[in-house]
């Protein structure tokens, strides 16, 4: 959480598969594979800006979806 | 029937935003926020109560019926489910050609090849072609589902808490091939989720929604090194810790 990855780490990362179905470790860590994965913040923050500087394809404004609430006057009162 | 309107609920409250080219926003809040409201009104598929939505500089909610469905090949959207968002009648072929027939955009045999190339594209083979949707895992259904938002060559994705119902090795899979793909096609992506960590991964930017409303919206490290809002960063201590 505290870094942003090129990609996540999958299962494949950390076991392999055999022809025959048999597992194999890799050897790699959690926190070795999520080191040659993390990205500087810097760069992704650069990056994003530069998408923000071009043309909007979606833009909404003032956008309400309101539903009614409604009270019905036909209810059926309860028996005594 | 013989109701009267006595007070109104505010999915969506006064909402503005834009969304760039290229670019991945991540739509987070809690459920009953508005964020699947908000998704599903900016492709036209809820009717809004008042407000613009313009895609591509045409103004969505004042286009005709004929008009929309043209436009809806260039705007998709990925559900939650993808086990009720395939028809278990289908093979999955048909599902993901059934697009291009509908919207006349190539003959049957092009479909056909467009459709092996697509399961190739997200992670599937040929030979899935003639299965159906009870014959794959909840994974490969999200990527047949994928398959089947790509078929129309969008511009736009909407993705409802596309990985939710997936367990989470499924799912990094499959954030890795939407990011893949993203990068392949230049899709722009609004990503809806209540999973802070996703859209961590995944966004550019980042609209928190709150009763309706939208509580804070900025670049994806700002807002999470330092929300602005009180909401976001209980949100974002409320992510569990390893």
């Amino acid at each position: 959480m505290d870094k942003r990855l090129t990609r996540l780490p999958v299962v494949g990362d950390f076991m392999l598969t055999d022809t025959e179905g048999r597992f194999t470790e890799t050897g790699l860590t959690v926190d070795g594979i999520r080191a040659t994965l993390a990205v500087d913040d810097s760069a992704v923050r650069a990056q994003s800006e530069a998408i923000a500087q071009g043309d909007v394809l979606l833009k909404v404004e003032n956008l309400k979806v309101y539903y009614p609430i409604k009270r019905e006057c036909l209810v059926a009162l309860p028996t005594m | 029937m013989f109701g009267r309107v006595t007070d109104h609920v505010k999915a969506v409250d006064d909402v503005s935003f834009n969304v760039y080219k290229g670019e991945t926003l991540g739509l987070v809040g809690e459920s009953g926020c508005g964020k699947t409201t908000l998704g599903r009104t900016v492709l036209r598929l809820l009717e809004a109560t008042s407000g613009s939505v313009h895609f591509d500089g045409k103004d969505i909610l004042a286009l005709s019926t004929g008009d929309m469905r043209r436009l809806r090949r260039e705007m998709q959207i990925i559900f939650q489910d993808p086990y009720s968002s395939l028809n278990p009648r289908l093979t999955i072929g048909h599902a993901i050609s059934e697009p291009m027939l509908v919207h006349k955009l190539c003959d049957a045999k092009t479909a056909k090849a467009r459709t092996l190339d697509l399961l190739e594209k997200v992670g599937l083979k040929a030979e899935h072609y003639n299965r159906y949707p009870h014959q794959f895992s909840g994974g490969q259904r999200q990527r047949v589902c994928i398959a089947r938002a790509l078929a129309l060559n969008p511009k736009f994705i909407v993705c409802d808490e596309s990985v939710s119902a997936l367990d989470v090795s499924v799912q990094a899979q499959v954030l890795n091939l939407l990011n893949d793909l993203k990068k392949d096609f230049g899709f722009t992506y609004i990503f809806i989720t209540h999973d802070m960590s996703v859209v961590r991964f995944m966004a550019d930017r980042i609209m928190v929604m709150n009763k309706g409303k939208i509580e804070e919206l900025g670049f994806t490290a700002d807002v999470f090194a330092k929300p602005e809002s009180q909401y976001t960063q209980k949100l974002i201590d409320a992510i569990p810790g390893v």
